[in-house]
């Protein structure tokens, strides 16, 4: 029996490296801005300085999009995990994301540019879709919710919405675009975008955490969660739509990044246990750790050029979990 | 006749007739009187090119393709005992595809030129990946099927990203070769291909066709496998390896399709149940006309643009799939 | 084994068809030989034999030079096509099909063109069963070798040179003047793709090779080390980066059907000293892009115009 450590000691550290990495994120980035410099933008800002432009035009909003995006995708992989009972469940994998990206297609398709907002809300109806779709298929089909077969039939509709995407994009030009959605980047974000996502996040975010011991009943399977008097239809649905915004919002600000959502509840789980409570808090905070962490990455590995935050997460996704998945048991089923 | 027989005609002619209908179609359409003037060696010298070195090899390959990931589907639901398995669901694709990736990116070739490495990288790529996720799915020296397909779809998808990562990193400011790449040209459609994949299959799925017994068995569980006196392990490891050899031929001609091994067997069974002597043939006609059919759909729906047939086969196999898992049990 | 005599048959009958098509295929690649005259070229594959005077062209990206001299191929790249500098000269060309290789491949057969230029190594080999193909690597020569070199292709040296001499000619003329008005000032190139800048020097077109190389004005530092003195094409640079990479004069484009706002909205882009200036000129893509004759001049223009007028 392997110990596990306290979940205060894991959030304490965890968050101490948080604020680590933000502020890394924010002294750190594709050019040198000495340290001094950095200060003073923060605190004597002059609009007419590039540097201090760079820190709080750039990198100010995009750490904080990092925090909220990366707590975002890992909360809403461990729930899903939790109401799936399959530990390879994960926005992606689901094809939720898949359904986001379809829905922008189609949408920068016909107008060639959107705001922000609008982007999210088209977000959210295409993840709602393909949310729609996966677990209707669960639903229609039997009662029981059979992991396998939930993971397959994510793994169609995901198939299914890119590929659609693509032939949209092949047909209506908007192929550069979208291919750069595809590899993520939160490169883009700014404090307007933030302004509308943020609030939206941080709410979904709380929720969720309200949520978790919902969650964990729900992993504990249907029978026994509705033994212990839960509702259970009205739970899932509840907590879908907490996940879905959490990936509309994060798809909007960043694309659609893999690996996330699979990742950092795996290793939280390895360090405190499987109980929901304790995992999607933790995910959370680990989450925006993983998140800075792989964005200082793609500002530093190629500069003054940045490399795609999704590849970066692919690169160390892969082997990672592989490594974990042989480590096997915990965590499996 | 029997049912099964006539089944089995009716699916050659059906196959032929799509044939024919691929020959005729597509931006430059060919009559009947034009088809007869190419055989006697008539016709015009743009008509014979787009007929002897674009459109026939093309559907050929088409065709091939569809055996090809046909049978492999058989193979792979078969030996691991899971009617979802398929190529591109196993991640089988996704490494040769990436391997592809790998090799166009150094190696600005066409695919139309034989190259040994192409073959050899794509096998390569889809062994590795493969064993990789056998060996995962073994947890206290068992294996679950269900386990395979969940490592598959899981390493799938990270192999999928890397590659799509992969391609985009491309300095597509190079525009020679990415209009090459827009255009298609990945589809290996040249008389080299074809003859390369004709021999090997008749090779490997004529044997296919002999140990139609042996798949039988698998069908039947592994305890029953034993009394039989099949050795399954050896077994197992020489129809998966066949499985992935075909799988990778197709995709390094440039036809990497998901879903076409998963439906393809599917169809078959539904027609003429599970006993492989039957089935085996019946999945290499079903392949053929389904992917004959999509390359017909590929090359008219809008013309004269195309639809790159991974498209079509997604955007139709996507759907039936979803409908069979919700249908089953 | 009633299945078996089944299976036998119908292997049989493939065979059959098969060798029936392989017969006609072979059979039918025996035509008539060439009886023209022909030239053999010197190509970036080795020795091709080509018309001595080819008058049916086609060419899947290389435009401008073959107009500049007069010539007007028959099918060409709508990439090419939709140069406005090119306008004028091109009616009546027919564009390849860029989502289908067989329309296109089909159209070029039909077309029954007599030479074939290609920038694509990985077309050749479909090219040249139709027609005798030239492939020319694309960035292996100057643009000025590149023009003399399509030029000899068919037999318009002579007039190729002339043109050049008259470019070199204008562009000396302009030379003191954009110098008088631009004089140490740093001058460079931004491009806006989705999500992406790039930064370019004289090896990119975009009138690099005029600006630096003819007009001999000066880059910002790291644009002139990298990218002017030294061999790299473009770099691909962060936002953070754009006020180290541009000058006192910023050269701007966007690719079409890109959204520039992420540049163009943000405060740093806003607080360049040559935005805040007005030194910005604006190009259009897809005519700033290429590095024929007939664009080097049309850029040069545009350029000139810009200078002087600014100057003012």
């Amino acid at each position: 029996m392997k110990k596990t450590i306290s979940p205060i000691v894991f959030l304490i550290i965890t968050s101490i490296a948080v604020v680590f990495a933000a502020i890394l994120s924010v002294f750190l980035g594709s050019t040198n801005i000495s340290a001094h410099e950095v200060m003073n933008a923060l605190f004597a800002f002059d609009a007419n300085q590039h540097n201090h432009l760079a820190i709080m035009e750039l990198r100010i909003p995009r750490t904080i999009g990092d925090i909220l995006v990366g707590a975002s995708l890992a909360c809403a992989g461990a729930m899903m995990q939790g109401i799936t009972r399959n530990p390879l469940a994960d926005c992606g994998i689901l094809g939720i994301n898949a359904g986001a990206s379809f829905a922008l297609a189609i949408c920068l398709g016909i107008f060639s540019s959107v705001n922000f907002g609008f982007s999210v809300l088209v977000s959210f109806l295409g993840a709602i879709l393909a949310a729609f779709l996966v677990f209707g298929a669960m639903f229609v089909g039997h009662r029981k919710m059979d992991t396998g077969r939930l993971v397959l039939a994510g793994l169609a509709i995901s198939m299914f919405f890119t590929s659609l995407a693509q032939g949209i994009s092949l047909f209506t030009n908007t192929g550069q675009d979208l291919a750069f959605w595809s590899a993520g980047g939160v490169a883009g974000i700014r404090m307007q975008q933030l302004k509308f996502a943020s609030p939206l996040i941080l709410i979904a975010l709380i929720w969720a955490l309200f949520l978790s011991k919902k969650v964990g009943l729900l992993s504990l399977g249907e029978e026994a969660a509705q033994g212990l008097g839960l509702n259970v239809k009205r739970s899932m649905i509840e907590c879908l739509i907490a996940v879905l915004i959490m990936a509309a919002c994060s798809s909007a600000l960043a694309g659609p990044i893999a690996f996330v959502g699979l990742l950092v509840p795996y290793v939280v789980r390895f360090f405190i246990g499987t109980s929901y409570e304790k995992v999607i808090p933790g995910s959370m905070v680990l989450g925006a750790f993983f998140m800075l962490i792989a964005d200082i990455c793609s500002r530093l590995i190629n500069a003054p050029s940045e490399t795609p935050i999704g590849l970066i997460f692919a690169i160390i996704g892969v082997p990672f979990f592989i490594i974990l998945a042989r480590k096997g048991g915990r965590g499996f089923e | 006749m029997s049912r099964k027989k006539r089944l089995i005609v009716i699916l050659i002619l059906l196959l032929a007739g799509l044939v024919v209908l691929d020959l005729h179609s597509g931006y430059t359409s060919i009559s009947w009187q034009q088809m007869g003037d190419l055989l006697t060696g008539k016709a015009s010298r743009a008509l014979s090119y787009t007929f002897f070195e674009l459109r026939l090899p093309r559907i050929l390959i088409s065709l091939l393709v569809g055996i090809g990931l046909s049978v492999s589907g058989v193979l792979l639901q078969s030996v691991t005992q899971n009617d979802m398995a398929d190529p591109g669901l196993l991640g089988i694709n996704a490494g040769s595809g990436l391997m592809l990736a790998l090799f166009f990116v150094f190696f600005k070739q066409s695919t139309d030129q034989f190259s040994f490495w192409l073959v050899v990288l794509s096998f390569i790529g889809a062994l590795l990946v493969f064993v990789m996720e056998y060996r995962l799915a073994i947890v206290y020296r068992k294996m679950h099927p269900k386990r395979l397909l969940l490592m598959g779809v899981a390493i799938s998808l990270g192999i999928s990203s890397l590659t799509t990562m992969l391609m985009l990193k491309m300095p597509d400011q190079d525009y020679a070769f990415v209009q090459s790449w827009l255009t298609g040209n990945i589809w290996g459609a040249s008389w080299e291909n074809v003859i390369l994949l004709t021999i090997c299959f008749i090779l490997l799925i004529t044997y296919v066709f002999y140990r139609s017994f042996t798949l039988n068995v698998f069908d039947l569980g592994t305890l029953t496998a034993t009394a039989l006196g099949v050795d399954m392990k050896k077994d197992s490891k020489r129809l998966l390896l066949i499985a992935i050899v075909l799988s990778s031929l197709c995709c390094a001609v440039g036809g990497g399709l998901s879903f076409v091994g998963l439906i393809c067997p599917h169809l078959s069974r539904k027609l003429v149940g599970s006993n492989h002597r039957v089935l085996v043939p019946v999945s290499v006609l079903i392949g053929g006309v389904l992917l004959v059919a999509a390359d017909i759909v590929s090359r008219t729906l809008l013309l004269p643009n195309e639809i790159p047939i991974g498209i079509v086969a997604t955007v139709i196999g996507a759907p039936y799939f979803l409908y069979l898992l919700v249908k089953e049990k | 084994m009633k299945l078996k005599r089944e299976l036998k048959k119908l292997g049989i009958g493939l065979l059959m068809v098969c060798s029936l098509v392989l017969i006609a295929g072979c059979s039918s690649s025996s035509k008539e030989q060439e009886s023209k005259d022909t030239k053999i070229v010197q190509t970036d594959k080795g020795e091709v034999e080509i018309p001595a005077n080819p008058t049916r062209i086609v060419s899947d990206y290389y435009l401008g030079e073959f107009l500049a001299v007069d010539t007007k191929p028959i099918i060409a790249s709508p990439y090419a096509l939709e140069n406005p500098f090119l306008a004028d000269y091109i009616e009546g060309i027919e564009p390849l099909n860029i989502t289908s290789a067989e329309t296109s491949l089909e159209m070029i057969a039909q077309a029954e063109p007599d030479l074939i230029v290609t920038i694509t190594e990985a077309d050749y080999d479909k090219y040249s069963k139709i027609a005798p193909t030239v492939y020319i690597e694309d960035g292996k020569r100057s643009d000025e070798e590149l023009f003399e070199y399509i030029a000899s292709l068919v037999n318009k040296e002579e007039e190729a040179k002339q043109y050049m001499d008259d470019f070199y000619a204008k562009a000396n003329e302009m030379k003191p003047a954009v110098q008088d008005v631009v004089k140490d000032q740093t001058v460079s190139i931004v491009e806006v793709w989705p999500q992406q800048i790039y930064s370019m020097g004289s090896h990119f077109a975009r009138g690099g090779t005029i600006l630096y190389d003819l007009w001999d004005l000066k880059a910002p530092e790291v644009v002139q080390k990298e990218m002017v003195d030294g061999d790299e094409a473009y770099k691909v640079i962060s936002l953070e980066a754009l006020p180290e990479y541009t000058g006192d004069y910023i050269l701007y484009g966007v690719l079409s059907d890109t959204e520039p706002d992420f540049v163009e909205d943000s405060a740093i882009w806003n607080n360049l000293p040559a935005v805040k200036d007005g030194q910005v000129m604006p190009y259009q893509q897809v005519a700033f892009m290429h590095r024929d004759p007939i664009s080097l001049n049309g850029q040069m223009d545009e350029l000139y115009a810009f200078f002087t007028k600014n100057g003012e």
